[in-house]
């Protein structure tokens, strides 16, 4: 009975949250295509949709004096709301912070696509890399592209630190050329990642609102037509991940990623501490970091960030092990989210659930949907002399279908969403996308189970993932490789400054940088 | 509480099964009575044909109370007020009530018109668990919507002051 208490508490959960989300990016995305704007023709002007979607409260401003639009904007306030004037007029300064560890197969091609941008500065962190990647961007981009070269054994200790170099030579830089740092918006990218046609012009002006302190690409796989497993992470990034990232618009929760990950300067500062932890999920630990201090976070549907998506089991294993494990050492904010009285009612609930994901939904469901499953087969076996199925053939189909439509019903949301995002995929190959989710399922459960195991053995080594050389002179994905956080390759290291930005230290870092260990990208 | 829910089920369903004969009474249009003793609610299902049926431990809400008990003690550990948290659970345990109520009426209006068989299938096995389903997750997200509402000091609207002369 304890069972089927937890088991029917575990559906409804999982399902509220479904639904609750399905819905909230659905609305986003309704709310962004009656916006879009038209060409002479009626045709989609890209990059130039609807991309300033407003939270719930602001939207239902207006409507304030009905019970709905009172309730929702009670919940999207805070306690103490944080009330930052906006920073006037004037265009913004953006820098790409791109830390990287052996990535000369893609670093050249990445550094030139952000290049097209004539104002876009970039500053690569080489974290002491064993090929070409600090020569082949300098090349590049000379002139506007900063190498800061890291060396070990302080170098390779994690993703978080090597962007805190980044950052050190970007603040400098700021002071340099007496920027504003409201004005001022950084952008980590990975070294595979490639911005969609317009994604500035969708996400810039999202920063027109003073509260807004992060805005955040959804993510899609490049190479996803390369076959299952690349097609299921894309409909994984755009289906759950980007959808539900739309969701949390209504909150200002969105949650920050490793690539495409923009955010505004006076915000980080705000934050008083180096931006990025030493942890394995520096960006989720950013992103609540801004949350706690009352800083909106924000997402469009009108841009997004491509990758590279691994095309190994192993590889996936071990990327989604690495995510899970820093999901669920993030758990330790909860107290701090909810003592927070800059972060609206709705955010903190809404951080709070996504939070416990790992531990009340996919722990727990990895061994109790096996169960039900065991008990379907078992009564489906000899449904003849077991009541609750039914008792002629058509309520045992009904039976059946009903435990097929509340299991698989997450599958279905996802397909829909990942085809209503882009319908070129058609809503059939959508929804059965959705049901190659059922195999993704497996891989999560047992990269939850890995990344708890890890935590009670106390390890926090990480992997990072490697890529190949693609045909068309982009990269093409390859297997994660185990990296030991403490490996020595010998050898120098090279500084590349570049013209425009301030002159490292001597040690090839930026004066007054002092914490300069690790770095490497997801 | 949540031992004692766990423990002594015996009068929930008891109560459970009384609220069952008038609901069903009521919105059935059929004669309809319970013995709260037993834990047993019955209708008339056809003429001279009457239905008896006892609330089980697995069909009780005694059971579903007991997280939303849990967490609405961990919330009032948590947050500087116990006002939002209690609220939550007073309505969550209301509507729990109301869920497994609208399950039995399904289940009698199923039984008179399709007959027992297939009647107490449809309502009870398929029916009844998605209403249970899909009724819990609303309950659950209503919990949490009011379960995080903090106190807030009211605003006072502030009354202009009159321009005097001197």
């Amino acid at each position: 009975m304890l069972a089927g208490v937890i088991q029917l508490f575990l559906v409804s959960f999982g399902l509220m949250y479904f639904v609750a989300l399905a819905a909230g990016g659905l609305s986003v995305l309704a709310q962004s295509r009656r916006h879009r704007p038209t060409g002479p023709s009626g045709s989609r002007v890209p990059g130039q949709s609807a991309h300033r979607i407003t939270r719930s409260g602001r939207r239902r401003k207006g409507r304030a004096s009905r019970l709905g639009g009172r309730i929702l904007r009670h919940l999207t306030t805070a306690d103490q709301p944080v009330r930052r004037l906006a920073a006037g007029a004037g265009a913004y300064h953006v820098y790409y912070l791109v830390p990287c560890l052996n990535e000369e197969l893609v670093i050249g091609a990445t550094i030139a696509s952000l290049l097209a941008d004539p104002q876009a500065r970039v500053v690569v962190v080489d974290d002491a890399s064993d090929d070409r990647t600090a020569e082949l961007a300098g090349a590049a981009g000379p002139g506007r592209v900063l190498i800061v070269g890291r060396a070990l054994p302080a170098a390779r200790k994690g993703k978080g630190p090597a962007l805190n170099a980044g950052f050190a030579v970007i603040q400098a830089d700021v002071e340099r050329r007496t920027l504003a740092p409201e004005k001022t918006i950084v952008c980590v990218m990975d070294a595979d990642g490639r911005l969609s046609a317009g994604a500035l012009h969708a996400v810039l002006p999202l920063f027109d609102d003073p509260e807004v302190g992060g805005v955040q690409l959804a993510v899609r796989i490049r190479n996803g037509a390369d076959g299952l497993l690349p097609r299921m992470q894309d409909a994984l990034f755009l289906g759950l991940s980007a959808a539900f990232q739309l969701a949390r618009v209504h909150c200002g929760t969105v949650s920050l990623g490793g690539n495409g990950q923009f955010t505004r300067l006076s915000a980080l500062l705000e934050l008083e501490r180096d931006p990025w932890r030493k942890c394995l999920t520096e960006d989720l630990d950013l992103s609540i970091a801004l949350s706690v201090e009352g800083w909106q976070i924000t997402t469009t549907p009108a841009a997004f960030v491509s990758q590279q998506g691994v095309t190994t089991v192993a590889a996936l294993f071990h990327q989604w092990t690495r995510w899970y494990q820093g999901h669920m050492e993030s758990i330790r904010w909860l107290p701090r989210l909810w003592s927070s009285r800059r972060l609206s009612h709705l955010g903190v609930l809404e951080i709070s659930l996504f939070l416990m994901v790992p531990w009340l939904l996919v722990l727990p469901w990895s061994i109790l949907f096996h169960y039900t499953l065991y008990v379907m087969i078992r009564r489906t076996a000899d449904w003849y002399t077991v009541a609750a199925m039914g008792t002629d053939r058509f309520q045992h189909l009904a039976t059946l279908a009903l435990w097929y439509m509340l299991s698989f019903a997450p599958n279905w949301i996802v397909g829909y969403l990942y085809y209503r995002q882009d319908r070129r995929i058609g809503l059939v190959r959508g929804i059965l996308t959705g049901h190659l989710l059922l195999a993704a399922n497996y891989v999560a459960y047992a990269a939850a189970w890995r990344a708890l195991y890890r935590m009670v053995r106390g390890q926090r080594s990480w992997t990072k993932t490697a890529r190949n050389r693609e045909a068309d002179g982009v990269a093409r994905p390859a297997a994660a490789v185990a990296r030991p956080a403490t490996s020595v390759v010998p050898g120098p290291r090279v500084t590349q400054p570049a013209s425009g930005l301030r002159q490292p230290g001597p040690d090839g870092l930026p004066v007054g940088s002092a914490e300069r260990e690790l770095a490497g990208s997801s | 509480m949540a031992v004692a829910a766990v423990a002594e089920d015996g009068p929930i369903r008891g109560l459970e099964a009384w609220l069952a004969g008038h609901v069903i009474g009521l919105l059935a249009l059929t004669t309809a009575g319970s013995a709260p003793r037993a834990a047993v609610f019955w209708f008339t299902a056809r003429q001279h044909v009457q239905v008896g049926m006892e609330i089980t431990p697995e069909c009780t809400v005694a059971f579903l109370f007991i997280p939303f008990l849990l967490a609405t003690a961990w919330l009032v550990w948590l947050r500087p007020s116990a006002r939002a948290p209690l609220t939550a659970l007073g309505t969550a345990t209301a509507l729990l009530v109301l869920l497994n109520q609208m399950r039995f009426l399904t289940i009698a209006w199923l039984v008179r018109s399709m007959g027992f068989s297939s009647g107490f299938y449809w309502g009870h096995t398929w029916l009844g668990s998605l209403i249970t389903v899909l009724g819990l997750a609303l309950i659950l997200g209503i919990y949490s919507v009011i379960a995080i509402g903090r106190a807030r000091p009211r605003r006072r609207a502030v009354r202009p002051r009159e321009a005097r002369g001197c």
